[in-house]
């Protein structure tokens, strides 16, 4: 009776009974002897979301963006409806009247930000911190709300109790954390200051006194200060040193909240998260998600340091190939280089290095053509080093352009083929490990979940999509969506203890899209 | 003949078998106890098809619904209720309708780069203000400062009279007013560059050495930046601004935050240079200036023919053949209209039509 009413694909469901070995948590502890594993299943495809998204998106462009609100009902209700858990799909309700108004509203509060950019540009990162900075708990709350209430499963609707206050709270350790770094950067940002202020005012204080003197002797006196002659003490580098340690001190200790605050959120969001009366449970802890961004990092690691690897070997390679050439026509530059310094009255070594460095990065960018063009800075006493350059030029004494251009873009390929798939890639598995980590340590009741997203998948379906992305000019967008959509159900389950019919409704109560629209032009993650 | 359907209370997760028809109430639900339903058809509302998911009929004012799986059965009962699928569903299950909406799409992302874009930069780049465009053009120019252009070796007896002739050349037109603040002919030089000149977008232009020494008659070099002045009081330069920050921010949308660096690439391609419309633009407008002075345009097809001789030049015989291919396509995606034919244009503007 209950196959009769199937679609086909739904039969081949995975129906089977729960091995040991893949213990999952409960939210209560009575783990039943007769659990069953649903496998959440998508039974959507490429082409069909295709003909939605195209055609919702010339509506989009018609109406000059209007149809928006309502092409995004339709997409996630294909989203929704096309995700199986035992043979029944899962509904959203959104209403694109409300998501229209949200959307207008987050319009006009992106207005509001530019107005008070163009008004006050000087106060505007102030203004704009103390303006969204209450609103973020707010947006994140009401998203949730909005999309937790239009979701339901079997007729029951989910449920986001979570409220403004409780999101504060939970967040108030990373705030103080946050003011506390703030302050500490503000704090050193002023002492610094003072330190060079103290010194400027001696510094002018002593060529108030030399003003009579020779400019080459105030160039001497530069030269045995720093490179901008000022003097410093040895208490002041020192304090610089300390102050520096500090500021690096605060960025780490920054960074090192970052998982905890992902989940402190992600068990804010669950353990709220309801579904009609029911409530979910979390018994992840913090410290796994240090484990997560770990784990998440290394391919990331890997990647950069094989793509290092290979850089320094080919350079090593061409480096021996080419040094005698190299060498050759490098040196004649260089003394011309120096002959030029010479003839200027101070020199301090940093600037000497400096002109080096110079010529070395222009004749980098001729593509090391033998074409070095060497040229004084100063219009006073270039006589002699351009006769100098004169004598080098070749006969054809023109900076190849297009040997630059052709540079610029091999780096940019290296790029694009190195660090964008190394981002892709953690980014993927980073997502994979957290949702493994986030519904192993999850339940309802007396049903648990199961994710069990691995690294070769996910990463397999991630670069395929890009690429496949990249080379249609976006048109395969909507199978890259199903693709992925496809990959996580598989890799979802639920272990139900009973038949899954025994959840009750909860209290219904009002659905307001703002948050969760303005949420959406943010860009934060909220998915489950 | 009665359809088998999932049935829910929408009290609990309950799932009932119910068996679905249509009887002369509307629709009928009865489940496997007995127990009957009745809908009025006016209260029933379908849901679209979403591909092979199953769909569901909700009731108006109620909470439970039926689950029924997509087929022929599922139809005829939709047929039998007299339902009608709304006009979009009719479209995104069509590929005639896809394909015209694909087609579409296109059309407008292209209609747009190639005419609405150039008309609304058009129309918006009067309202940007001279000094907006001073801080890019100080980052830009400090840029090729740093990495492409060098000190002017021109003597300063020089450079003073073809300021002074440059001054007296923006004086005649009055519009140029705009950009008295910033308006200034800097001296450089640029073996690398080669014979140019180019103007900011705040007023400031520039002059390569390499340029002034290909011209004996400073006419001629003036002839040059009456063009220049053309692009400023064009607007191109702020034109061109807008429509590759509008290719940029469309492009990113398109292609998500990912491909920030495909965007980058993209836009570069999109808008390199002026358009051709631009070039004959400040052609004509030079011409003009020039026409004020009681001097003739062909003064500006000198100096465009020395340009062009300049550059073949620049070509040595071994890699032209090279290089050949490649500047077809350089020139291809700058869309610069070729020497040959603005000096025909110049001509044309210099045996009398004006």
């Amino acid at each position: 009776m209950q196959d009769a009413i199937l679609p086909d694909n739904a039969l081949s469901l995975a129906e089977h009974a729960y091995a040991p070995d893949e213990q999952p948590t409960f939210g209560v502890n009575t783990p039943p002897e007769t659990v069953t594993e649903h496998r959440l299943q998508f039974v959507g495809s490429g082409s069909e979301y295709f003909k939605i998204w195209i055609v919702n998106l010339f509506l989009n462009i018609l109406t000059l963006g209007i149809y928006s609100a309502w092409a995004k009902v339709r997409r996630e209700q294909y989203f929704h409806r096309n995700t199986l858990l035992d043979g029944s799909g899962f509904d959203y309700h959104g209403d694109p009247k409300a998501i229209l108004k949200g959307r207008v509203l987050a319009v006009g509060f992106f207005a509001t930000l530019a107005l008070i950019e163009n008004l006050a540009p000087f106060q505007y990162y102030i203004l704009a911190l103390l303006l969204s900075a209450p609103l973020i708990p707010w947006l994140i709350v009401r998203s949730f709300v909005f999309r937790s209430r239009n979701t339901s499963f079997r007729g029951l609707h989910f449920d986001f109790r979570g409220t403004y206050k409780g999101l504060c709270k939970a967040f108030l350790v990373y705030v103080l954390a946050l003011v506390a770094i703030a302050s500490m950067f503000v704090a050193v940002n002023y002492s610094l200051e003072q330190v060079l202020i103290n010194n400027q005012t001696t510094t002018e204080q002593s060529i108030a006194v030399e003003d009579d003197d020779t400019y080459v002797e105030d160039d001497e006196a530069c030269a045995e200060g720093s490179e901008d002659g000022h003097v410093y003490s040895e208490e002041d580098a020192i304090f610089a040193a300390a102050m520096g340690f500090l500021i690096l001190f605060g960025f780490l200790v920054m960074m090192l909240l970052i998982p905890a605050a992902v989940g402190t959120l992600k068990r804010f969001q669950l353990n709220h998260l309801a579904f009609g009366a029911s409530g979910f449970q979390t018994r992840f802890r913090l410290s796994s998600f240090y484990g997560v961004y770990l784990r998440a990092s290394l391919p990331f690691i890997a990647i950069l340091s094989a793509a290092s690897i290979l850089g320094a070997v080919i350079a090593l390679v061409a480096f021996v190939t080419t040094a005698g050439e190299l060498k050759e026509f490098y040196e004649p530059a260089v003394e011309a280089q120096s002959q030029e310094l010479s003839h200027e009255s101070v020199v301090t070594a940093e600037e000497a290095k400096e002109s080096l460095q110079k010529l070395f990065a222009e004749a980098m960018e001729q593509g090391a053509l033998p074409e070095i063009v060497v040229e004084a800075e100063d219009q006073e006493s270039n006589q002699e080093p351009v006769a100098a350059a004169e004598a080098l030029e070749p006969p054809n004494d023109e900076i190849d352009t297009e040997g630059l251009l052709v540079g610029v873009i091999i780096i940019f390929v290296i790029f694009m083929a190195i660090y964008l798939p190394a981002v892709l890639v953690t980014q993927g598995y980073l997502s994979a490990l957290t949702a493994n980590l986030i519904w192993n340590n999850t339940g309802l009741e007396k049903h648990g979940f199961v994710s069990d997203q691995k690294f070769w998948g996910i990463t397999g379906i991630t670069l395929s999509n890009w690429l496949l992305i990249l080379l249609t000019a976006g048109l395969y967008w909507p199978w890259a969506k199903v693709r992925l959509a496809a990959y996580r159900a598989r890799h979802t389950a639920v272990l139900a203890a009973d038949d899954l019919d025994n959840f009750i409704a909860g209290a219904t109560r009002e659905k307001s899209a703002i948050g969760e629209e303005i949420a959406d032009i943010f860009d934060f993650d909220i998915a489950l | 003949m009665p359809l088998e359907a999932h049935y829910f209370d929408g009290q609990s997760s309950r799932r009932r078998p119910a068996r679905l028809s249509k009887s002369h109430a509307g629709l009928l639900i009865e489940n496997e106890d007995g127990g009957q339903r009745a809908i009025p058809i006016a209260d029933i509302r379908v849901s679209e098809p979403q591909g092979a998911a199953p769909r569901t009929l909700r009731f108006e004012g109620d909470n439970a619904f039926c689950e029924v799986a997509q087929g022929a059965g599922f139809d005829a009962l939709l047929l039998e209720l007299g339902y009608r699928a709304p006009t979009i569903v009719h479209m995104q299950s069509r590929w005639r309708w896809v394909l015209a909406s694909l087609l579409g799409v296109i059309l407008v992302f292209v209609a747009g780069y190639l005419w609405g874009l150039p008309w609304g930069a058009k129309v918006i780049a009067p309202h940007v203000p001279v000094a907006a465009m001073r801080p890019i053009s100080e980052a830009a120019l400090e840029q090729l400062d740093e990495y492409l252009l060098k000190p002017s070796a021109m003597p300063e007896e020089r450079r003073e009279k073809l300021q002074a002739g440059f001054l007296r050349l923006a004086a005649l037109d009055p519009e140029l007013t705009a950009y008295d603040d910033y308006i200034s002919l800097n001296f450089r030089s640029s073996p690398g560059i080669g014979p140019n000149a180019f103007v900011f977008p705040d007023g400031q232009i520039v002059l390569l050495d390499e340029l002034a020494n290909l011209h004996d008659d400073d006419d001629e070099i003036l002839a040059v930046l009456a063009h220049e002045l053309g692009h400023l009081r064009g607007r191109h330069g702020v034109r061109q601004l807008i429509q590759s920050s509008v290719v940029a921010a469309v492009a990113a949308a398109w292609l998500g935050d990912i491909s920030f660096a495909a965007v980058t690439l993209g836009s570069a391609l999109l808008s390199s240079g002026y358009s051709r419309d631009m070039e004959r633009e400040a052609d004509d407008y030079a011409a003009e200036l020039l026409r004020r002075q009681g001097k003739s345009p062909e003064l500006l097809v000198n100096a465009l023919e020395k340009l062009e001789m300049a550059y073949r030049k620049k070509m040595s015989a071994s890699d032209r053949e090279k290089e050949g291919k490649e500047d077809k396509f350089l020139d291809w995606i700058s869309s610069h209209p070729n020497t040959d034919e603005r000096i025909r244009r110049l001509r044309c503007l210099a045996d009398g039509n004006y």
